[in-house]
C-alpha cells in the first residue's frame, strides 16, 4: 500500500475547486436545456403532426447511436469548418451534451405523457379546455411526477457526462484534476480525491430526487 | 308520478338535446343503430339496458368526445360542430360525470372543482375557488376541500366530481354509470346527492344500473338493446307496464317483475 500524500491537492485546492464550479455551471445549464427541450420535443413527439413525430424520432435514435464524445469533438472541430462558425470549448460542450441528453428526456416525458389514463384527457376536454390546455393543466404536471426517478439518473448521466468535456479543454473538475494529476506525477491521490467529489456532487443529488419522488408520488397516480 | 311526463313531452317547448339517427359502429359491431331521441328541458332521463346496449356510447357522443359517425345531434338549436374549437364551446356547456371519477390526482378537492372556471372561463381564482368551495358544501365535502382525490373514498371522489361538472353552470349533466365503481355502501350519497339536483330541475341523462334510482328519480325511461330504443317512457310504465316483451325480460333479469 503506498502512501497517500495530498499535497498537491492541498496545494491546488482553489484550482480544484473552481473546476467543481464550472462542473456545476455546465451541469444545471445542460440539465435546464435539456429539460425545456425534452419536453417540448416530447410532447411533440406524442402529440404533433406525423411528420414532426417522424423527426423527433430519427433525432432520438440518432443521438441514441452516437456516443456524447463524439458529438462533443464533432461540434468543437467539425463545426468551426462546415460553417465558419466557431464556439469557445464551455458551450461547445454545453450545446453536445445538451442535444445528447435531450435525446433521451424525450423518451422519458414521451413514455410519462403516454403513462396518463386516456380518462384524464377526457375529463380536461369534457370541462371545455383545449388539448393545449389539457396537456399543461392536467397531463404534464402528473406525467413529471411518475418521470421523476427517470429524471434523477438523467441528472446523474449529464453531471457524469460533463467530464468528458475536459478533452476539449473545458476548464471543469476533470480537465483541472488531470492538469495537477500531470504536474505533480501524483495521478493516484488526484485522482482518487476525484472520485470522492463526484460521488458527493452525485450520491445528495439522486437521494434528494428519490425523497421527492416518494413524497410526490401519490399525486401521480390517477 | 311527479310531473305526468308525457303530458309534459307532448306539451313541451323545443327539446334542449335532439339526437337524430345518429349512429356509431367498431368495425362491424352496430354500437349504435339509428337512434333519434329527444331531452327536453328541466327532465331527468335514464338510459337503461344489458351491456353493450349502446347506452353509454350514446352519453359519450353527445359533447362530441366520441364522435358518431353519421347523424346529428342537435343541442339548444345547434347541431353540434365538430371542429375542435367549436364544439368546446358547446361541450362547456354540458357537465360530464364519468364512471371512474377522473378527478385530476395532482389536484384538491377544491383545486378540481375551479380548474373548469379557472381556465376554460377565465375566472379569477379566488373567485372560482370561493364558488367550489360552495359547490364542495353542496355536495357535503366543504371538510374535504383540502384533501387530494388519493385521500377521498370513492363516493367522495364521485360527489367532488359532481361538484366539478357544476362548476361550469352546464345546462346538461350527463352521467355516465355514475355509481358502477362504487363500493355498495357508497352508491347511496352519490344518488341521494343526484336527487337533490334532479330536484332542483337541472337536466339531466343517466347511464345507469340503478333501477330503483331510476324508478324513482327519472321523469322519462329509454331502454336500449343492440344499439337500438328498445322502448321508452316515463318510469310508471317501463317499470310497471312494460309493452315490449324484451323490457319485461331485461328487468327480469335484474328482479322487477
Amino acid at each position: 500500500m503506498p502512501d497517500f500524500d495530498l499535497t498537491p491537492i492541498m496545494e491546488s485546492w482553489q484550482f480544484l475547486v473552481a473546476g467543481v464550479g464550472v462542473t456545476i455551471m455546465l451541469s444545471l445549464l445542460s440539465i435546464a436545456a435539456s429539460l425545456v427541450l425534452g419536453t417540448l420535443l416530447g410532447v411533440g413527439r406524442v402529440y404533433g403532426p406525423r411528420p414532426l413525430q417522424w423527426a423527433i424520432t430519427f433525432y432520438v435514435d440518432t443521438m441514441r447511436s452516437i456516443p456524447v464524445l463524439v458529438v462533443i469533438v464533432w461540434i468543437y472541430f467539425a463545426v468551426p469548418i462546415l460553417t465558419g462558425i466557431n464556439f469557445p470549448p464551455f458551450w461547445s460542450a454545453l450545446i453536445a451534451i445538451t442535444i445528447h441528453i435531450t435525446a433521451s428526456v424525450v423518451e422519458i416525458v414521451r413514455a410519462g405523457v403516454e403513462s396518463i389514463r386516456e380518462g384524464q384527457c377526457r375529463a380536461g376536454l369534457a370541462l371545455g379546455m383545449s388539448w393545449p390546455q389539457v396537456i399543461i393543466n392536467i397531463v404534464l404536471p402528473q406525467a413529471a411526477i411518475r418521470m421523476l426517478p427517470a429524471i434523477g439518473s438523467v441528472l446523474s448521466v449529464t453531471i457524469k457526462d460533463t467530464a468528458i468535456a475536459s478533452v476539449i479543454a473545458v476548464p471543469e473538475f476533470m480537465k483541472r484534476a488531470e492538469t495537477v494529476a500531470a504536474q505533480s506525477y501524483q495521478p493516484m491521490e488526484v485522482f482518487t480525491f476525484a472520485i470522492i467529489v463526484y460521488f458527493l456532487l452525485l450520491f445528495p443529488t439522486t437521494r434528494t430526487v428519490d425523497f421527492i419522488y416518494r413524497r410526490l408520488s401519490h399525486l401521480g397516480r390517477s | 308520478m311527479t310531473d305526468a311526463s308525457p303530458i309534459r313531452r307532448a306539451a313541451r317547448q323545443r327539446p334542449l338535446l335532439e339526437y337524430k339517427h345518429v349512429h356509431k359502429a367498431f368495425g362491424v359491431f352496430k354500437a349504435i343503430d339509428d337512434i333519434s331521441i329527444n331531452i327536453y328541458p328541466g327532465e331527468v332521463v335514464c338510459f337503461i339496458g344489458p351491456s353493450g346496449s349502446g347506452k353509454s356510447t350514446l352519453l359519450r357522443g353527445t359533447n362530441g368526445l366520441d364522435p358518431f359517425d353519421g347523424g346529428e345531434v342537435i343541442f339548444d338549436g345547434l347541431v353540434l360542430p365538430r371542429k375542435p374549437s367549436d364544439v368546446r364551446k358547446v361541450r362547456r356547456r354540458m357537465g360530464m360525470v364519468f364512471q371512474n371519477f377522473e378527478l385530476f390526482p395532482h389536484k384538491t378537492a377544491l383545486q378540481n372543482v375551479a380548474i373548469g372556471p379557472i381556465t376554460v372561463l377565465n375566472t379569477a381564482k379566488a373567485e372560482a375557488e370561493q364558488q367550489a368551495m360552495a359547490l364542495l358544501a353542496k355536495v357535503g365535502l366543504a371538510d374535504k376541500a383540502d384533501n387530494y382525490p388519493v385521500n377521498l373514498s370513492g363516493g367522495q371522489q364521485q360527489r367532488v366530481a359532481i361538484a366539478r361538472a357544476l362548476a361550469m353552470q352546464p345546462e346538461v349533466l350527463l352521467f355516465d354509470e355514475p355509481t358502477s365503481a362504487l363500493d355498495p355502501e357508497t352508491i347511496g350519497e352519490v344518488l341521494s346527492v343526484m336527487k337533490a339536483l334532479a330536484d332542483e330541475g337541472r337536466t339531466m341523462v343517466i347511464v345507469t344500473h340503478e333501477m330503483s334510482f331510476a324508478r324513482r328519480v327519472a321523469d322519462w325511461v329509454i331502454v336500449f338493446e343492440r344499439g337500438k330504443v328498445l322502448e321508452e317512457g316515463p318510469p310508471e310504465q317501463i317499470f310497471e307496464a312494460p309493452t315490449v316483451e324484451r323490457t319485461k325480460e331485461f328487468l327480469g333479469h335484474l328482479g322487477w317483475a
